[in-house]
């Protein structure tokens, strides 16, 4: 058809792209750049969260005191407790675990704007959601419950998806290491990617137990044909251990030592960790540090405490 | 109003909004993001790497050993090459380390790190502080205290805007006839936001950036990373109780600033070395950097030359 000698269709283009542009939302709407099934990369810090690490092995981790001191009570057997076995992970260590995750979206079928984001770990079947926009969510109460994977908020800056999550129970820093968090934690998160490579920053914060943000970067590589299995937990004696026993050290019991920090070569001021082990200087540090006494001698001392406490168990046994 | 003089008018709507677009991000391409007044009646520059930077990349910075710290902060056992995808070939080279060289009973806490540790493939995984200045505008310079070691990223002329990925696929970039050396060649170029999977309306209407579905860039996002492709490598050690790559050792690295909770600047960077002679696959890592107010923790440290046998 013309107009005026003009064919019109080009037109008819132009003015629907026209009240397209407008209605569209500004700025651009959210992306959907985690969509998909992502298998964790290990190449880096996979000890730490294959079964590991072990009691007491804190180098690298910006702790307090009292979360050094909580750690020192902590018996690693308390993961085979039955009640235990099937508890569920904080949303401050899934990511981290090496796990397969899950990421879809869900949009609003009239206006097509990203209303939340859900992920979902393999390893222990943790679901989490993250809300959107986070400017059009109201937060929760400070008396809402905490979960575990606690109340997400997240908003697209640029590529980057900000992820900022609060309520989150009391948890622990660190797998089988009985390094605490407390309910007071904050995570914030920058998840980003590079082609197939998936980043993670996760900045979790406890005024408790963190003397400053623990800053850690998670790598993930996408599975496009992805899938994931179910997570079936069944609670099973792995321990035989009396009912009602609780594994714990008591106060007094302060060597925690593994042979693996003597294999390792690692200096037992450094497996104490706080945050003066995180940076270059500390290389200077540990040439400083006295050798390690022999794996025998801190056994042997370690030997003695456990027997005390065991005679100390079986005194106050009903 | 008749229906023709409607789908006319809103026609010219479109064509005059999208036009302006289009001149206002072809002649001021940073404006859009620093909310800068448009420079279109100024004669336009050739954009530099300095000129274009999508980020403040300057300063010193420290690395934050916060994973890997028994490979990183410690010389790793000999023999101990836990989650880097090594063959046999390379497990050969990596055994032949000798810790007699780097302190002896105490090598693994002596301080004492060959400088085949601090060469592109492992240094930035290394703990150490930066210096990140511009040496020229398009050469970005990165000094290290720890391994004394200088990186020249280098942008190419007239062209700091680009996705490394589409260019390498595109056989644009890649070894080129530099002599070898321990940093390489480094090839650097901004990535600006979207260039993944962004809907027409991010990426700019038809003309503005390349038009639909070319992969155009909208630059009023926020954001961005600097990525850098290092070739012309001699070989080196991925971590330094010897574990090798050789020198058909390519690097591919993105840098990506972001902050903590607390306000402190930080870069993340994400390396991936590719090397078809020690390694069955890409081995990938990251490291974070946090930003210090000035140098006066700058502490020199030279790596130890050892003569290869």
């Amino acid at each position: 058809m013309q107009i005026m000698g003009i064919n019109r269709r080009p037109l008819w283009l132009a003015a629907a792209f026209t009240v397209v542009g407008l209605l569209s939302p500004q700025p651009a709407a959210a992306q959907s750049l985690i969509n998909g099934y992502w298998a964790p990369l290990l190449h880096q810090d996979a000890h730490p969260y294959a079964g590991g690490p072990d009691p007491g092995e804190f180098p690298g981790l910006p702790i307090t005191d009292a979360a050094r001191k909580v750690a020192s009570n902590y018996d690693e057997n308390e993961m085979m407790l039955r009640e235990l076995q099937c508890r569920p992970f904080p949303a401050t260590y899934g990511p981290r675990a090496l796990s397969t995750l899950r990421a879809w979206e869900t949009r609003d079928p009239e206006t097509q704007e990203q209303i939340k984001i859900e992920t979902t770990m393999a390893f222990a079947a943790q679901h989490r959601t993250i809300w959107m926009p986070a400017s059009r969510v109201t937060p929760p109460p400070d008396s809402a419950p905490h979960t575990w994977q606690g109340f997400s908020v997240g908003k697209w800056v640029g590529n980057v998806l900000w992820v900022h999550t609060t309520h989150l129970k009391e948890g622990f820093l660190q797998r089988s290491q009985g390094l605490p968090l407390s309910d007071k934690t904050v995570m914030d998160e920058r998840i980003f990617r590079y082609g197939d490579l998936l980043v993670n920053i996760m900045m979790i914060s406890d005024p408790a137990y963190l003397s400053q943000p623990f800053v850690y970067s998670k790598l993930y590589y996408r599975i496009p044909q992805g899938s994931m299995d179910p997570y079936p937990c069944d609670a099973r004696n792995h321990l035989p251990m009396p009912d009602g026993f609780v594994p714990m050290r008591l106060p007094f019991y302060t060597a925690i030592y593994n042979k693996t920090f003597f294999e390792h070569g690692i200096p037992l001021e450094a497996a104490r960790g706080g945050e003066q082990t995180m940076f270059p200087e500390y290389q200077d540090h540990l040439k400083t540090l006295p050798p390690n006494p022999s794996w025998a001698q801190v056994s042997a001392e370690q030997g003695k405490q456990r027997a005390e406490q065991d005679a100390i168990r079986q005194k106050s046994a009903p | 109003m008749k229906l023709r003089s409607l789908v006319g008018l809103l026609a010219l709507t479109g064509a005059l909004t999208f036009g302006h677009a289009e001149l206002a991000a072809q002649a001021a391409p940073q404006a859009g993001r620093q909310g800068g007044p448009p420079a279109a009646q100024q004669p336009v520059a050739p954009q530099t790497g300095q000129s274009a930077a999508l980020t403040d990349l300057t300063g010193y910075w420290v690395s934050v050993v916060n994973q890997d710290w028994y490979f990183r902060m410690i010389t790793p056992p000999k023999g101990q090459y836990a989650q880097v995808p090594l063959n046999a070939a390379a497990r050969k080279i990596a055994d032949q380390f000798d810790p007699a060289l780097y302190g002896g009973a105490n090598y693994q806490t002596s301080g004492i790190i060959d400088c085949r540790a601090y060469g592109a493939a492992g240094l930035m995984h290394m703990p150490m502080r930066i210096h990140i200045t511009w040496d020229s505008p398009d050469v970005l310079k990165i000094e290290t205290d720890w391994g004394a070691q200088t990186r020249l990223l280098r942008f190419s002329p007239g062209r700091p805007n680009d996705d490394l990925e589409q260019a390498m696929r595109r056989g644009e970039v890649g070894p080129t006839q530099a002599q070898p050396s321990m940093q390489g060649y480094s090839l650097a170029m901004w990535e600006q936001p979207f260039r993944l999977n962004a809907n027409g309306w991010q990426r700019g209407f038809a003309g503005r950036g390349g038009g639909l579905g070319q992969g155009g860039i909208d630059v009023s996002q926020p954001g961005g990373d600097l990525a850098v492709l290092t070739t012309n490598l001699t070989p080196g050690w991925l971590r330094r109780n010897g574990v090798p790559y050789s020198a058909r050792t390519r690097v591919i690295e993105h840098y990506l600033t972001f902050q903590d909770p607390t306000g402190k600047d930080w870069i993340n960077v994400t390396t991936e070395v590719v090397d078809p002679e020690y390694l069955n696959t890409p081995f990938i890592t990251t490291a974070d950097f946090r930003k210090e107010p000035d140098g006066s923790k700058w502490a020199p440290h030279p790596c130890k030359q050892v003569a290869e046998r």
